[in-house]
């Protein structure tokens, strides 16, 4: 019995992994750290890939500016689509949700670059 | 004579030497050791606070992504035609206009979503074609050509602002989607864009 618990322990503590890693690779920053992508989550609106994040800012002291980009892949993890890099600005130790939807159809996965300029 | 024979052998080692260390990359590129440089199309652009690249990138984007959430486009039983007209600048620089929507009607296209008339500027062009290719060009035909179910219209506008240190430009996108049989608005959104640009102290 607890060989039985061992192994759902690790196999849920796999899973958690295996779901960081997931999610890690949807999101990539560029340059300093200075911003936070806190969460992310996508979901179909008709035909197209919606996408929302959070990106915060905890800095007390310094507004930031910086860009960000989403690329859309299909399901053979090509790369079908980006937007344009848009650039964004937060406020000190506020919080900005973004969302963006794809125009082309097809598309059933995403990347979150952001792009923070060294000061 | 073997000195001789040693320096010709150096000498054809060094011209060999310099020749294999002076091949540089670059085959199938013209001037590529010149200042000009492909650069990324979709990189944000600030050189000046004029509208720019970015702006009509970012407008097409998020106004082509609102116009495709519209239940007349995403709930529509068969993409609708659309007929794009003028969208009018009232700013007081030069700006493309139609190349906005330009960039929207092309990705509205490649979402499949949505099917375009010619542009009333065009319809001219396109009446010859058929002038050309057709003997007797009936109205029912005419009227395939002719009746767009739905037009795109809208305004730029711009607000700008300047004190001793800061200039401030605001500029304000707006489209339509009207019915052209009725003249109601069905949908219309706008992009905001704001850039603030700093003096600096030694002049600018």
């Amino acid at each position: 019995m607890p060989i039985t618990k061992t192994v759902l322990r690790l196999c849920a503590a796999a899973a958690a992994l295996a779901l960081i890693a997931g999610c890690a690779s949807k999101v990539d920053i560029i340059g300093e750290e200075r911003v936070e992508i806190n969460k992310h989550k996508s979901f179909q609106e008709g035909a197209f890939l919606k996408v929302m994040a959070e990106l915060e800012n905890d800095d007390n002291d310094e507004t930031e500016g910086f860009v960000y980009q989403i690329e859309w892949y299909d399901k053979n993890g090509i790369l079908k689509d980006s937007t344009p890099w848009k650039p964004i600005t937060i406020h000190k130790n506020q919080k900005v949700q973004i969302v963006e939807m794809t125009n082309v159809p097809d598309v059933v996965d995403y990347k979150i670059i952001v792009s923070v300029p060294e000061k | 004579m073997n000195k001789l024979s040693l320096f010709a052998i150096l000498a054809a080692a060094t011209i060999l030497g310099t020749g294999c260390s002076s091949t540089k990359g670059g085959a199938g590129m013209v001037g590529y050791d010149s200042n000009v440089k492909y650069g990324d199309a979709k990189a944000v652009e600030t050189l000046t606070d004029a509208f720019g690249s970015t702006d009509l990138q970012s407008s097409a984007e998020t106004l082509t992504q609102s116009l495709l959430q519209s239940r007349y486009i995403a709930g529509a039983a068969q993409p609708p035609k659309v007929r794009l007209r003028t969208v009018n600048n009232l700013t007081y620089e030069h700006i493309d206009t139609k190349a906005i929507t330009d960039k929207i009607r092309i990705k509205l296209l490649k979402s499949g979503q949505v099917r375009f008339l010619a542009d009333k500027a065009n319809l001219g062009e396109v009446y010859d074609e058929r002038n050309l290719t057709t003997t007797i060009t009936d109205n029912k035909a005419i009227k395939l050509m002719t009746d767009a179910d739905y037009i795109i219209t809208g305004n730029v506008r711009a607000i700008k602002k300047a004190s001793d240190d800061v200039k401030d430009v605001y500029y304000n996108i707006s489209l339509e989607l009207v019915n052209p049989q009725t003249g109601e608005i069905v949908w219309a959104d706008e992009k905001e864009i704001r850039k603030v640009t700093s003096k600096s102290t030694v002049g600018w």
